[in-house]
């Protein structure tokens, strides 16, 4: 191919992955590029790299560490021949937290930790815990049991149940300060984003618009929340000040923008962006006026 | 299992890569002297894709969604218009939504049975099961199979997916041949998400290109090595299985409709890099190359959760409305409306039935595991192309989808009107002793 075709076409592909109609900002940066399913990255708290559970050369979802200097791509558990997804980490990086499914209709949260690492299995009070997420300071999991939210100590072990509402409850992410929960809620007819203050069980409504509000992920420091809506018709990627003002939609395109996490530095965050039918990991510098 | 060898096929993206295909004794028989006893018959229908859609999706969180339910019938999700006047679906589907005026709906199939093998058998092949061994009447595409006249160098009946259907209780019996054997069995094809197709019931010679497999002369020495083993003792069917495979590999342009590399990329994204999506795409070739009769797989068991692997089948008893966003909305959605789309453009829909669904709904109520159970009671299938009206809603379920209020749908008329659109009509089914009583659903046509 002649140099100027070729430069054309790097071009045309840098031009594809600018995010359009949002606020300036950073261009969209495609992290990986082989296609397969992807969900649930998270950003390492030190290195900065990403964790993300993939279908990566293999028929059951693995998680993955990407290491976004080198590109280099490496199993997280590489001796496992297990289902597992979910990956957190606590804001120190001491604490990793997964899911695993280890039978037909069952699953466990693993929790690694300690240098070298070891890994302790726990399982929920019932057989299918989902979406579990570990806390920021690391003494506690939060996780969605048959529709509601519970929350388990790493201390003593205890379950507490953090929602009794009618509807489903899901995808919890406990904040900074471990003080408030954010999650999804169809309790008022279908999924949107609300927030329990743990001590008075206080719960408010973050939004009310018709469509799925799902997977909200708590800022760094506390101020924001990330989540996915279908409210314009298909999976996109949306920002809300975490007292429910400044709305924001950060990704346009016609196919999905799913699974957004935060980098630990909160300027930055990473997705699960479908193209061409193809799933790959971008990310994007949020822009300025959202700081 | 006889292995043969493999071959070198095209990958994604122009690289090569290694397609293991494998002689079975379940490779389905190609009687010569059965194909030629049939007289052929004018029919709508040139091809069939059913889309099974193994272990009950929930009815009401995909096309009968109850708005007006109480929340623990009702579900978490959202319903959006479509392009019919007054139905609604789950907000999870709407590249369906905005395609429901070129396919018809049934919302009252009923089934006979709640266990998984017991009713995606007869939803197989229209009947239940006989005797205290259960012997189940041949699949739907065993009888198209038998029927068939068309070209030879393709197997007639085609199950592309991840592997064998199956449930923790057990196989499913009329996956195949049923009462008729395995010599009637589909001719499985394995469809990755994103890499190559893999035809396990064929194994060809290690080191073989797609290229090199074109020199017939070559290929018929290393064959014939290989048909001098096929001579040892073995089931009578095993010298048909040889020929199906020995027809297949020596066909270049039998072959090549396997090759998914060989689509644009832009049409492969359309389907969605998925396992299910590929499979339809995969359908679609089939279907223009006069395949007959092609069951796509969602999974290969029901299981929405499995330790070992990530099928994610349909039978959601836990966590039905996390995978429902998660993954088998969005993907569904995706897949079937590019099929769709895809058919349409080609011209091939006006000949191509496609169905979809699974062998029952699930509960109206939400469990207390936060999922939904079995519910043979009332279900959805979708029809599309070849004879079928588009457009339109065949029968209503009650307030909360536990019943049809009219038109029940048994997978004996499902059965009847797939196969009457392929032209076997009932003086043909008769004679084969297949689907007694079978009636049309009328509604549709």
């Amino acid at each position: 191919m002649k140099p100027a075709a070729r430069s054309l076409l790097a071009i045309l592909a840098a031009i594809s992955w600018l995010p359009v109609g949002l606020p300036a900002g950073e261009p969209i940066e495609q992290l990986t590029r082989d296609g397969l399913l992807k969900r649930d990255p998270c950003y390492l708290p030190e290195a900065g790299d990403i964790v993300f559970a993939t279908r990566h050369r293999s028929p059951r979802m693995v998680l993955m560490q990407l290491e976004l200097e080198s590109g280099k791509l490496s199993r997280v558990n590489p001796e496992s021949n297990l289902v597992e997804m979910a990956p957190s980490y606590s804001a120190d990086g001491s604490l990793f937290c997964f899911q695993r499914l280890t039978g037909n209709d069952e699953t466990a949260f693993v929790i690694q930790q300690g240098e070298p690492a070891s890994q302790r299995q726990l399982v929920g009070s019932r057989k299918v815990n989902w979406n579990v997420q570990v806390s920021p300071r690391g003494d506690e999991v939060a996780y969605n049991l048959s529709g509601q939210i519970y929350l388990r100590s790493l201390k003593t072990d205890k379950e507490t149940k953090l929602t009794d509402s009618a509807g489903r409850n899901d995808w919890p992410s406990i904040s900074p300060d471990g003080k408030q929960v954010v999650f999804s809620s169809s309790r008022d007819g279908n999924y949107d984003l609300y927030v329990i203050q743990r001590e008075s069980s206080r719960v408010r409504r973050l939004t009310t618009t018709e469509g799925l509000d799902m997977r909200p992920r708590w800022s760094p420091d506390g101020s924001r929340i990330l989540f996915t809506s279908n409210r314009d018709g298909n999976y996109e990627i949306y920002m809300v000040g975490a007292d429910g003002s400044e709305l924001e939609r950060l990704t346009d395109h016609g196919e999905q923008d799913d699974y957004a996490c935060w980098h630990p530095l909160g300027k930055q965050i990473a997705w699960i962006r479908e193209k061409q039918g193809r799933f790959d990991l971008v990310r994007m510098s949020l822009p300025q006026n959202t700081n | 299992m006889f292995q043969i060898g493999s071959f070198q096929a095209g990958g994604c993206r122009g690289t090569s890569r290694r397609a293991f295909l494998q002689a079975s004794f379940g490779l389905p028989l190609l009687g010569g002297s059965l194909l030629a006893a049939e007289k052929p018959v004018a029919s709508q229908a040139r091809s069939v894709i059913l889309l099974w859609l193994w272990g009950g999706p929930s009815h009401l969180d995909t096309f009968d969604p109850k708005p007006d339910a109480p929340a623990t019938v009702r579900g978490p999700f959202s319903t959006i218009g479509t392009r019919i006047p007054g139905i609604r679906f789950s907000e999870l589907f709407p590249r369906l939504a905005a395609r429901n005026d070129r396919f018809s709906l049934v919302r009252s199939n009923v089934n006979h049975s709640n266990a998984h093998h017991v009713a995606g058998s007869i939803s197989l092949c229209g009947s239940p099961g006989r005797g205290d061994d259960k012997d189940y009447d041949p699949n739907f595409g065993s009888i198209v199979q038998r029927l068939h006249r068309g070209r030879q160098d393709l197997p007639p009946f085609i199950a592309v997916g991840p592997g064998h259907l199956n449930t923790a209780a057990g196989d499913i019996k009329a996956y195949g041949g049923g009462v008729w054997g395995p010599a009637y069995d589909p001719f499985p094809v394995r469809c990755s998400e994103i890499d190559d197709v893999q035809l396990p019931s064929l194994k060809l010679l290690e080191g073989q290109t797609l290229t090199r497999l074109s020199d017939r002369s070559r290929l018929q020495q290393q064959l014939a090595v290989l048909r001098r083993m096929d001579r040892h003792p073995g089931p009578r069917q095993w010298s048909n299985h040889f020929e199906r495979a020995y027809r297949l590999v020596t066909s270049e342009e039998g072959r090549q409709v396997f090759d998914l590399a060989s689509e644009e990329r832009k049409t492969r994204g359309k389907y969605g890099h998925t396992q299910f999506g590929q499979s339809c795409l995969l359908a679609r070739r089939l279907a223009e190359a006069q395949v007959p009769y092609i069951q796509v797989n969602w999974s290969e068991y029901v299981e929405n959760i499995y330790d070992n692997r990530t099928d994610f089948g349909w039978d959601t008893h836990w966590l039905n409305f996390e995978n429902m966003a998660e993954r088998h909305g969005p993907i569904l959605d995706r897949s079937l409306s590019a099929l769709l789309d895809d058919l349409q453009q080609r011209g091939l829909l006006e000949t191509t039935l496609v169905v979809a669904m699974g062998e029952f709904g699930r509960t109206p109520s939400i469990s207390a595991n936060g999922g939904r159970d079995h519910w043979e009671r009332c279900y959805f299938s979708i029809w599309a192309g070849a004879g079928i009206q588009p457009g339109r809603v065949i029968g209503e379920s009650d307030s909360h989808g536990n019943d049809p209020l009219s038109d029940p749908v048994t997978p004996l008329m499902v059965g009847t009107t797939m196969l009457d659109q392929l032209g076997i009509h009932s003086e043909q089914r008769a004679r084969l002793r297949v689907l007694p009583g079978g009636t049309l659903i009328d509604q549709l046509l």
